[in-house]
């Protein structure tokens, strides 16, 4: 029954799209359905010239079509197109008579030149513009220290970018096309010779096998290539540093650049990777520790300070201490909620700040913060309607899940902390150990491409710790993570690594 | 996956309401202390200090307040006590409990029978005896800048670090329930405005049957455990009185023959810090020798006075019986009794005093 539906879909979308029809088009259909559009151009120069040239105005360089084409196309009248294609200063010449690969490399911004209307070879010549917006300053990944370059929008830009970082043969790019209606240039990289062809093939079976009509960014890429695609943790990481993914194509992992897109992924990740700044390979090693390490205390506090208050407050007052009990049933009194409520309602209205100023230019945005944050707040408990403690304790929660580095999983967090107060508020502690034990359970069945998610920390990879938890400075990192299992485990000789070439010695 | 699915359905058709019983923090009153009286025959009566605010949640102010009811068993109170109340009550912040004098020396088995089933009641909280009526001693206001329940627990456990030894629900219970050795806790008055702890009651099994003051409780204490912090006073010569700090002491119990004829010598060190010696020059070598023998010499005497009264009391508060039994095989309870009051016990104090302060 299904089957039958999708079958009769197909159908209806092989009709409506041209691109997927099986039955093939004649040249003159093709131009006829070229022209119904207002930019495609079709002329001869006159009549003198055989050549007819034909493009889409809005998708060719002008100036490349101008100085570079039309005067060779008048000056060699006499020449047939095979001769004519070794004339013309443009490389990638094609000279095909196949319709389907016409249409393709027209509609991508390719000029055709006929010898004679209604002959069916022609030449296509590639003259697509590319407009393309400043390399900027990355803005969700930004860093004091170090590289400030964000990818952009334009693929051969953002290529650029990473074979600028490492410029070797063995970075290799292979593309791929998917969407149906889109045709949106996919771009796998990676390292022949450290990366693992199996992640590789992996990857490129599972973009490969896509089936959606418009691509618009790597994040679509993301949701649809996850192994497990209903989990609320994401399973690669988006990256708009190229520097960050320099970093881990070095490192054994594959890297997805999507056309259009500002953003890469880079995966297999585990989870500890997503709190992970690239800033941290900027500090020293100790200051990159400590860093870590407060970041991955700021997930637990954030995902767990509210459904403890909760909890504490709802079930277990013999846990309070004795010295805050005073302040905390002080806090209370007077308050019309029960705590869950109250923490519901704050939560809520944090979400609600943080949604508006996202929405919002980031000058009002700022404003926004402040009318929330201290308007709001002192309103809300001068009004008996939260407690103070609650207050500081959902704003440090909320300030802690922004120090993930990766915006993907700071909304993940974000979003976890409801099923914990739900939890904590039907059987307090216990309902805080159940849903981590659910959470937990989870993750460690998730993978990425396969590998295993919770990955240095279980199964326990002893060797992987050194960039894990906290980093060792840089003459430990001598091996490759054994996550990725690299083609090639050794980055460099440790023992060269470890010496000190100094000239008292 | 179909199985896993049955057990949760399962699980929430059969388990749903196993559920923890809610106790919102500011829907329950948190009882702090509690203070239990004689009234007559069976009859007791129990005093709760609970906790109160005032003002909204900005400027709320913490006070205490109490209620008390009058019935034969201390749960039943607890029902007559919800009668007046705006709020349940909670036990699961007791802190301390008090007896009055008179309830104690007449027995103490029911209210600790019924305080040690209740799993809401930690067993860190502190047990005193309180002379005088604890219902007036909890009803009264002290300006301590702390409500009752909090001044009572604080006071208590900051004395523990100090000289007093350390006696709370699990000590007791251990003292109680185990054979060879008998509890003892503070003893509480109310004077000058304020509770103070006056020494150290101690009880022959469930009665209280003695006290020794709290300035021997130092002596007490030096042999009961080992410890840092703590001083005490002792008499120098004619009018001449020096403080001793205690920097670090230890004890050390030798039981011999403790099933035939059990003789007990009880080591005490001492390390401590003459504190308050005016007009003795502690610059001369000779002079820290002499104080250090005179402090012997006090504490040995004080020391054995107090094992010799226990023993005629018939009472056991530093656990002798107890410790005996850890020395012996096949330790007989019933010997050592009918023996306790004429066993030998000797103790032996090492003074070393380090230092006099810092002018030298």
């Amino acid at each position: 029954m299904f089957g039958k539906r999708r079958q009769k879909k197909q159908d209806r979308s092989q009709n409506q799209s041209s691109g997927q029809a099986k039955t093939q088009l004649t040249f003159e259909q093709l131009m006829e359905k070229c022209r119904a559009s207002k930019d495609f151009v079709s002329f001869t120069k006159s009549d003198k010239h055989p050549f007819t040239i034909s493009y889409y105005k809005s998708m060719v360089n002008p100036e490349l079509v101008h100085k570079d084409l039309i005067p060779y196309l008048t000056s060699c009248s006499s020449l047939s197109l095979k001769e004519l294609s070794q004339e013309i200063p443009v490389e990638n010449i094609e000279h095909t008579s196949d319709v389907q690969t016409i249409m393709d490399s027209v509609l991508t911004g390719s000029v055709i030149v006929q010898s004679r209307p209604g002959k069916k070879d022609c030449l296509l010549i590639p003259a697509a513009t590319a407009e393309k917006r400043q390399i900027s300053v990355p803005e969700t990944e930004f860093s004091v220290v170090g590289p400030k370059e964000a990818f952009i929008e334009t693929l051969e830009v953002n290529i650029n970018m990473v074979r600028k970082r490492l410029p070797i043969p063995e970075l290799h790019v292979k593309e791929v096309t998917v969407g149906k209606l889109s045709k949106t240039r996919v771009v796998i990289l990676y390292i022949d010779g450290i990366v693992n062809m199996e992640n590789v093939n992996t990857l490129k079976q599972r973009i490969s096998d896509i089936e959606y009509d418009h691509i618009l960014d790597s994040t679509y890429i993301l949701q649809m290539i996850s192994d497990d695609q209903y989990s609320p943790f994401p399973q690669l990481i988006n990256t708009e540093r190229p520097d960050r993914v320099a970093a881990v194509l070095s490192e054994g992992k594959v890297a997805v650049l999507v056309d259009g897109s500002p953003s890469a992924l880079t995966g297999p990740t585990t989870l500890v990777e997503f709190f992970s700044a690239f800033e941290d390979y900027f500090l020293s090693w100790h200051i990159a520790s400590v860093f870590r390490m407060i970041r991955l205390f700021g997930v637990l506090f954030s995902v767990l300070s509210t459904p403890l208050y909760v909890a504490v407050l709802t079930f277990h007052y013999e846990m309070i201490p004795t010295d805050l009990l005073g302040t905390l049933i002080a806090s209370r009194s007077g308050i019309p909620f029960p705590p869950i409520v109250e923490a519901i309602i704050l939560e809520l209205s944090i979400e609600l700040l943080r949604e508006a100023g996202a929405r919002l230019p980031s000058k009002v945005g700022q404003t926004i913060g402040i009318v929330g944050g201290i308007v709001i707040g002192t309103a809300a408990v001068q009004a008996g309607l939260t407690s103070n403690v609650l207050l500081i304790i959902v704003a440090l929660a909320a300030l802690a899940s922004f120090t993930t580095p990766v915006y993907q999983m700071s909304n993940t967090i974000r979003l976890i902390r409801f099923p914990f107060l739900i939890f904590a508020q039907f059987w307090g502690m216990l309902g805080v150990a159940i849903c981590s034990a659910f959470i937990l359970g989870h993750m460690l069945r998730l993978t990425s491409l396969g590998r295993p998610y919770l990955a240095p920390l279980f199964p326990l990879r002893i060797t992987d710790l050194k960039d894990a938890l906290f980093r060792l400075p840089f003459n430990r990192q001598s091996l490759r993570p054994m996550q990725m299992r690299p083609a090639d485990p050794v980055r460099f000789n440790s023992q060269r690594g470890k010496q000190k070439n100094d000239i008292e010695e | 996956m179909p199985k896993s699915n049955l057990m949760t359905a399962a699980i929430l058709l059969f388990l749903a309401g196993c559920t923890p019983q809610k106790q919102v923090l500011e829907d329950i009153q948190l009882i702090g202390v509690v203070g239990y009286d004689y009234v007559d025959g069976n009859k007791i009566q129990a005093t709760v200090s609970v906790p109160t605010t005032e003002g909204g949640s900005d400027q709320a102010v913490l006070s205490s307040t109490t209620y008390s009811a009058r019935s034969h068993t201390s749960k039943n109170i607890r029902q007559v006590l919800q009668a007046e109340s705006p709020k349940p009550f909670a036990s699961g912040r007791v802190s301390v409990i008090i007896f009055n004098e008179e309830l104690a020396s007449r027995g103490i088995t029911k209210i600790i029978d019924s305080l040690q089933r209740d799993p809401s009641v930690g067993r860190n909280i502190y047990l005193a005896v309180a002379k005088g009526s604890t219902k007036d001693m909890l009803s009264k206001d002290y300006p301590v800048g702390e409500i009752v329940p909090a001044y009572l627990k604080q006071m208590i456990e900051q004395n523990m670090k100090l000289t007093f030894p350390r006696a709370n629900f699990h000590h007791f219970n251990y003292s109680y329930y185990g054979k060879g050795s008998d509890s003892f806790m503070p003893l509480l008055d109310t004077k000058h405005g304020h509770i103070r702890i006056v020494g150290v009651a101690l009880f022959d099994h469930s009665k209280y049957v003695d006290h020794i003051s709290f300035e021997d409780s130092f002596i007490f204490k030096l042999m009961y455990q080992s410890f840092r912090q703590g001083s005490h006073e002792f008499k120098l010569g004619k009018d001449n009185y020096l403080t001793l700090e205690n920097l670090s002491s230890h004890v050390n119990y030798d039981i011999y023959n403790a099933n035939t004829n059990p003789k007990i010598n009880i080591t005490i060190h001492v390390r401590g810090k003459v504190n308050d010696a005016a007009g003795t020059p502690l610059y001369q070598g000779k002079t820290i020798e002499m104080i250090e023998k005179t402090i012997k010499k006090q504490t040995e005497h004080d020391a054995e006075k107090m094992v010799d009264r226990f023993q005629k009391k018939g009472i056991d508060p530093l656990g002798l019986g107890d410790r005996a039994r850890s020395s012996a095989r096949r330790f007989n309870f019933k010997e050592w009794n009918q023996k306790y009051p004429n066993i030998p016990v000797h103790v032996k104090a090492n003074i070393e005093v380090t230092q006099g302060g810092i002018v030298e």
